[in-house]
């Protein structure tokens, strides 16, 4: 795994090199010593991420030990191998977080496509599913990031705060609110996607598309196996 | 030929109707036919059917002692905005107090998925009593156990004269009759008559609780409800359960 | 002739040659059977109908309606038969119409206590049937009529049995006129409910008159060999030429019933609503399928066809077990009926329904139907006992 991931992160690197020889010099000189790797560092594991040293110090005017050794072991691979790296250890301002906190920089819950180069791998598999304020209602993140080449920050997290259940704690997670242009409503306006008050069925599954996904059967389809059975 | 397949044909030029045939033919559909009103009526009745209209029209036009009943209690379901949340079914059971189990329920939402384009479709469609105009639940009744209530057309039940033959369930073409095993006697959609329109509610506990208003509940017969708009808009397709039995129901389909 | 005292009524009537230990032990074994079978029925006033048997919202008749309709239809066309010997009487089953007469009244007590046990609140029924008619319902009028019809021909066996020939021929027709008209309105029952399209149209009620006259001639011809049977005793000519008859009106019968059929089920293939050809599709293809080939057809219908050929209508016995085979076939032939007029979902293509809903009657429900049968068997043992000789007496003239 490990011994995987520096082999492609060699080859960036390698082929990174080449682009420099070639390209680099017509803009600024780029000082590897001062700036760290000019190609941009990239994982494939867990998702597919980029970081850039550029980005960081030459443009944005940071030094080597802003980062490095006290978030940043200085070491490829280092760091991920430790398996902390996460957006949750992000969050409690560890490693990128230390800085992408919203104030100093944009947060870590935010621009995902950023760092992360296929958004495709980050959203879930499975539908979201609201049961409030009806049942059931069913978002697919797929089809609106893979068939329409949706970002992230398209709905997160100005529209939908990217947390479970948030949008259902919500009094006004209502058709109305949608209609005013809220929630699914920004896009779903009619010009964007299509209008909110039409094709209820797309998502809205109701009680039996619910159950059916459950595994509950509803009362009525019970009464039916019911009667079929004689009772 | 079934509605799906009738939605799906072209409207045979209702549009070509002079305004005030159109009218005469929208009104008689609801009262000669109690079945289909509105600009869909031309494709979903024979041509001969609606040629006799230009025979005499002046016979088609219904006045308001035709309709059978003073009050005469409809219901409109808009299919397309049901998302199956089942707040009808859940306020009919406590409002009605019908009980669990035993196919007993008032009032059902059915679903059908189909594929289209390769993707899954879902329709859902709310059913309950259709209240018919010639309702055969009432004709095979030996008791009168349950009769048309004369002031609003409601096909209502008297407990206490039912003999349980099963007979009207057997008739009714809506699977809208069950037995009630707390009643001991065959129970049913009564558009809430005894539980809210007594108490001079004017909608039936499905209707009030449906949150994206699919039932319209009303009186036909009067010209301000917002039943008798819709049905009275012209070129709007409108279509009943199972015409073929002429039963005259008084509950419309639509799209809206 | 009026004044005979019961005793000497019973008297002139019993058949002492009857009281035989085994007729009593089958008596008796029948008398349990029927009580046993109705037992189940009573449960359902306990525990509820719809704890009891495997009645539905959706398919809310089952096995005891059409075992309600079977004993009812095979009533009328014993009541029929009697009736037309009694008025032509030079008909050859003139000399048997007497037991076609009880047995008829015996075949609608079966039917009684069949449906007696089905209605959810027979009580409501005896009160509000009186009150409350509804001139518009069959099922109003079906019961009035069999009713009725009971009543006459309760009167004409008495009348048979005190010797009073007039009132007897009098009752017997107005009696068989109410049969008529019940069994008409039986048929009417189902053939007047466009919802269920396996049963709507004009054919039914003709169709269960067909079947009226099938099942009488085949209850004549199965009864009267089985009371030669029990008496042990080979049966006359001229009781023989009356079985001969009733055999012989089975045949034709057959034939048109095996028509009516044929017709009934291809005019579900040629056009017609959706739920009727489905539901015809139970019985060609489906769920019903080996009730309606195996027994309504072959047992019922081909194979008595043979039989009664093999017979040359003077073997009694092959012509006994084919009335016996008819009746099994139109038993089997009123459950298809009831059963696939209701099999197909009515809101077929939602809710993701089978084509067919899955009815299997209930123990309880066999239990009825064993008590009817109970009934019936008891009914017949215990006339032949009591009156077998006004059964037996025109013999003698």
């Amino acid at each position: 795994m490990i011994q995987n991931r520096i082999k492609s992160v060699v080859a960036i690197l390698l082929a990174g090199s080449f682009f420099l020889a070639t390209n680099s010099i017509a803009a600024e000189a780029y000082d590897e010593d001062s700036y760290g790797p000019e190609a941009p560092i990239a994982w494939d594991k867990p998702t597919k991420v980029t970081f850039s040293h550029k980005v960081h110090t030459m443009d944005s005017g940071l030094t080597c030990d802003a980062c490095h050794d006290e978030l940043f072991t200085m070491e490829t691979g280092a760091v991920l191998a430790t398996g902390k790296m996460t957006m949750a250890a992000m969050a409690e301002g560890k490693f990128c977080g230390s800085c992408h906190d919203g104030n100093t920089a944009f947060a870590s819950s935010t621009q995902c496509a950023s760092c992360h180069t296929d958004v495709n791998q980050l959203v879930p598999e499975d539908p979201i599913v609201w049961t409030k304020p009806v049942q059931a209602v069913l978002f697919y993140h797929k089809a609106h990031t893979e068939d329409f080449g949706l970002e992230c920050d398209a709905c997160h997290n100005d529209t939908f705060v990217m947390q479970k259940g948030a949008a259902e704690k919500a009094d006004n997670f209502t058709m109305q609110s949608l209609y005013d242009g809220k929630y699914c409503g920004k896009c779903h306006d009619g010009s964007t996607a299509f209008a909110s008050d039409t094709r209820c069925n797309t998502c809205h599954i109701g009680v039996k598309g619910y159950n059916r996904m459950t595994g509950n059967e509803d009362s009525h389809e019970k009464n039916h196996k019911d009667t079929q059975a004689g009772h | 030929m079934n509605i799906e397949d009738l939605e799906k044909e072209k409207n045979e030029g209702i549009e070509n109707l002079p305004l005030l045939e159109r009218r005469k033919f929208l009104q008689m559909g609801l009262t000669v036919t109690g079945v289909f009103l509105g600009g869909s009526v031309l494709s979903l009745t024979s041509v001969s059917h609606a040629s006799d209209q230009n025979t005499d029209p002046e016979m088609d036009i219904p006045t308001d002692d035709q309709y059978p009943y003073p009050i005469h209690y409809g219901m409109v379901m808009r299919q397309n905005r049901c998302i199956d949340c089942e707040r009808c079914v859940e306020a009919c059971k406590q409002t009605n107090h019908v009980p669990d189990g035993h196919g007993a329920y008032r009032t059902a939402i059915q679903e059908r998925l189909t594929t289209e384009n390769g993707s899954e479709k879902r329709e859902f469609r709310p059913v309950l009593c259709n209240h018919c105009n010639r309702p055969p639940c009432v004709r095979v009744c030996p008791t009168k156990a349950t009769y048309k209530d004369p002031e609003t057309g409601i096909v209502v039940m008297d407990y206490k004269k039912c003999i349980g033959c099963k007979t009207c369930m057997a008739a009714c073409p809506y699977n809208a009759r069950y037995f009630n095993h707390e009643k001991y006697a065959i129970d049913k959609c009564n558009f809430c008559i005894d539980t809210r329109l007594a108490e001079g509610k004017k909608e039936t506990a499905c209707t009030a609780a449906c949150p994206a208003k699919v039932r319209i509940f009303g009186d036909l017969k009067d010209k301000s409800t917002e039943i008798y708009h819709l049905l009275h808009t012209p070129d709007t397709k409108i279509w009943v359960l199972r015409p073929d039995t002429g039963a005259l129901p008084n509950v419309f389909y639509m799209n809206a | 002739m009026t004044n005979k005292s019961i005793s000497a009524i019973f008297a002139e009537t019993a058949e002492p040659r009857l009281a035989t230990p085994g007729m009593n032990r089958a008596t008796i074994f029948f008398l349990i059977v029927t009580v046993v079978g109705l037992s189940c029925g009573v449960l359902s006033f306990i525990f509820g109908h719809h704890i009891i048997y495997n009645n539905t919202r959706e398919m809310p008749w089952g096995m005891l309606i059409s075992t309600y309709a079977f004993w009812a239809i095979t009533s009328t066309g014993l009541c029929i038969y009697a009736a037309m010997s009694h008025v032509f009487g030079g008909t050859r089953m003139g000399i048997i119409s007497n037991r076609m007469v009880w047995m008829s009244i015996i075949c609608i007590m079966g039917a009684f206590a069949t449906i007696g046990v089905e209605i959810a609140s027979p009580h409501r029924m005896l009160i509000y049937n009186i009150i409350s008619p509804n001139p518009t319902s069959n099922i109003w009028w079906m019961g009035t009529l069999y009713g009725m019809a009971v009543g006459c021909m309760i009167i004409e066996f008495a009348g048979i049995v005190t010797g009073l020939a007039r009132i007897a021929l009098i009752l017997g027709v107005f009696g068989a006129i109410a049969e008529v008209l019940a069994n008409s309105c039986l048929g009417g029952v189902f053939a007047t409910l466009p919802a269920r399209p396996y049963w709507y149209g004009a054919q039914l009620p003709i169709y269960f008159l067909t079947a009226a006259f099938l099942s009488g001639a085949a209850a004549t011809i199965l009864f009267n060999v089985l009371a030669y049977k029990i008496r042990g005793e080979k049966m006359s000519h001229a009781v023989h030429l009356g079985v001969k008859s009733a055999g012989k009106a089975m045949t034709l019968v057959l034939i048109l019933y095996a028509v009516a059929t044929f017709w009934r089920l291809v005019s579900f293939y040629v056009g017609g609503p959706e739920l009727g050809r489905t539901a015809a599709d139970a019985l060609i293809s489906g769920p019903l399928s080996i009730n309606f080939w195996v027994i309504e057809v072959c047992v019922g219908l081909l194979i008595p066809i043979i039989l009664i050929i093999l017979s040359r209508l003077e073997n009694v016995n092959m012509m006994a077990f084919a009335g016996f085979l008819v009746l099994v076939g139109q038993f089997v032939a009123r459950y298809d009926l009831v059963v696939a007029g209701q099999i197909v979902p009515q809101n077929l293509g939602w809710d993701g329904l089978p084509p067919f809903f899955n009815y299997v009657p209930s123990i309880f429900e066999f239990g009825v139907i064993a008590g009817g049968i109970g009934v019936v068997a008891f009914g017949f043992l215990m006339g032949e006992r009591v009156f077998g000789k006004t059964f037996t007496q025109k013999e003698h003239h």
